[in-house]
């Protein structure tokens, strides 16, 4: 049994942890929803720029744009990494990693080096320690802050690289939202484009579309746009996932607190009464004495 | 009563205008503008960095700069998807007279500097469009609030 004072700083500490741990909680609550808000601000651009791909793809030449272009042989991919910059949210970065080792892992037994591009520090911090990796760009900012006009930057050295080249696949490995609660590590391919199925509403009723100035030089700029949707869309639903992850992880955290807060104070109650009781004894013991 | 267009200038983060219209008219790549009225014919074109105008149906103006994106004109609807979007009561002159400042400065010494010429130019063009629509197209209509720093 340990003593009444050890109990008590005990109890104090733990208090103090769960204050901090609730007030985590709660921020990455707020961030979330304030994330889910800016996702759905940008849904109405994505979803346009995808059904207007959609509408071109039909008329424009499949060779129209090299971003369309599957290469022969692939011997250098560009993956890139999206995770945080911080830990307490669980196993979200160990998760996304252990997926991202895994694509470079399988890439190099099929004879495909990798270049990585990283978003997040817990990701910089990761590969800087895994020998053999090629760190051919990393995001300099905060991962929460990241903008629009970031990952534009990003996908034009990535479109770049594979115009001249240098890769001749690109992929993302991102955390998929499946559900408030269950988070998929996903490897998505981004380049070359795969455009979306020239099917769906409308599409034969639009032969009288005109198109200005041609359909192939409509394709080639919406081709890089549909690109950083794509990419913008990965990093946000990411960063979704961070928050959800960090709610949850310090959600259970103040949850064993109070487990915890339960039993030291079953054991603090007990160790004072067994103070007393010795108290009392050691009094009555004395008046006894005294009386004898 | 007239025919009106239904308008939606969409840029990644944000809807900049939605509303009804008479007439709507558009900066288009290859320099000039085409103006779209009610009943226009399914059009998928790209954008160029200038002036769109907006009539709206309740007779108000309304300038906007916008670039580098799309419209797409379908059943009286018209999807302007571009990066840049921002309302004549959005712009900040001040901000945009220090980038035409720090712009043509750049521009001046550009051998000495090395700096990127087209980045330079282009938001020289921007800076210039912005003030152009708050000197001669919509006076009175700078944005008053500070800005938002997330945006740009």
């Amino acid at each position: 049994m340990k003593g009444v004072k050890e109990l008590k700083a005990r109890i104090k500490s733990v208090t103090n942890i769960q204050k901090i741990t609730r007030a985590m909680e709660m921020v990455a609550a707020t961030k979330l929803r304030r994330l889910q808000e800016r996702a759905m601000a940008t849904r109405p651009f994505a979803d346009r720029i995808e059904s207007m791909m959609r509408r071109v793809a039909v008329h424009a030449d499949p060779d129209a744009s090299p971003l369309l272009q599957v290469p022969d042989r692939v011997e250098t991919e560009a993956l890139v990494v999206v995770v945080g910059d911080k830990g307490l949210c669980g196993a979200y970065n160990a998760n996304l990693l252990k997926r991202a080792v895994s694509q470079i892992t399988a890439s190099r037994e099929a004879g495909v080096a990798t270049k990585l591009y990283l978003l997040g520090r817990k990701g910089q911090m990761f590969f800087a320690k895994v020998r053999d990796m090629d760190i051919t760009w990393a995001y300099p900012g905060v991962i929460e802050k990241v903008e629009y006009t970031d990952v534009r930057r990003a996908m034009g050295l990535l479109v770049d690289s594979f115009i001249e080249g240098e890769v001749q696949r690109v992929k993302v490995a991102y955390t998929k939202m499946a559900s408030m609660a269950l988070f998929v590590p996903t490897v998505q391919a981004l380049l070359p484009v795969a455009p979306p199925e020239a099917s769906g509403e409308g599409v034969s009723a639009d032969a009288d579309y005109i198109l200005e100035p041609s359909p192939d030089a409509i394709m080639k700029k919406l081709l890089p746009r549909y690109l950083e949707m794509q990419l913008y869309a990965a990093v946000l639903e990411s960063l979704a996932s961070e928050f959800a992850a960090r709610r949850m992880a310090m959600k259970s955290a103040t949850d064993a607190a109070d487990d915890m807060l339960g039993t030291l104070g079953m054991e603090y109650n007990k160790a004072r009464q067994e103070g007393i009781t010795g108290e009392l004894l050691d009094i009555v013991g004395g008046v006894m004495v005294q009386a004898g | 009563m007239a025919k009106t267009l239904n308008v939606e200038f969409i840029t990644p983060d944000r809807t900049v205008f939605e509303g009804e219209a008479t007439e709507v008219i558009l900066p288009v790549e290859g320099g000039g503008s085409i103006g779209v009225l009610a009943g226009h014919a399914p059009l998928v074109a790209t954008l160029e960095v200038g002036i769109a105008r907006v009539d709206k149906a309740d007779g108000e103006q309304v300038f906007m700069i916008v670039g580098d994106g799309f419209i797409e004109v379908r059943d009286n609807e018209v999807k302007v998807l571009a990066e840049l979007g921002e309302r004549d009561d959005e712009i900040d002159l001040a901000r945009a007279e220090e980038a035409e400042r720090r712009n043509r400065e750049r521009l001046k010494d550009r051998v000495a500097q090395e700096v990127d010429f087209d980045r330079a130019k282009a938001s020289l063009t921007r800076a210039m469009t912005r003030i152009k629509i708050l000197r001669d197209l919509a006076p009175g209509k700078a944005r008053r609030k500070p800005r938002d720093p997330r945006g740009g």
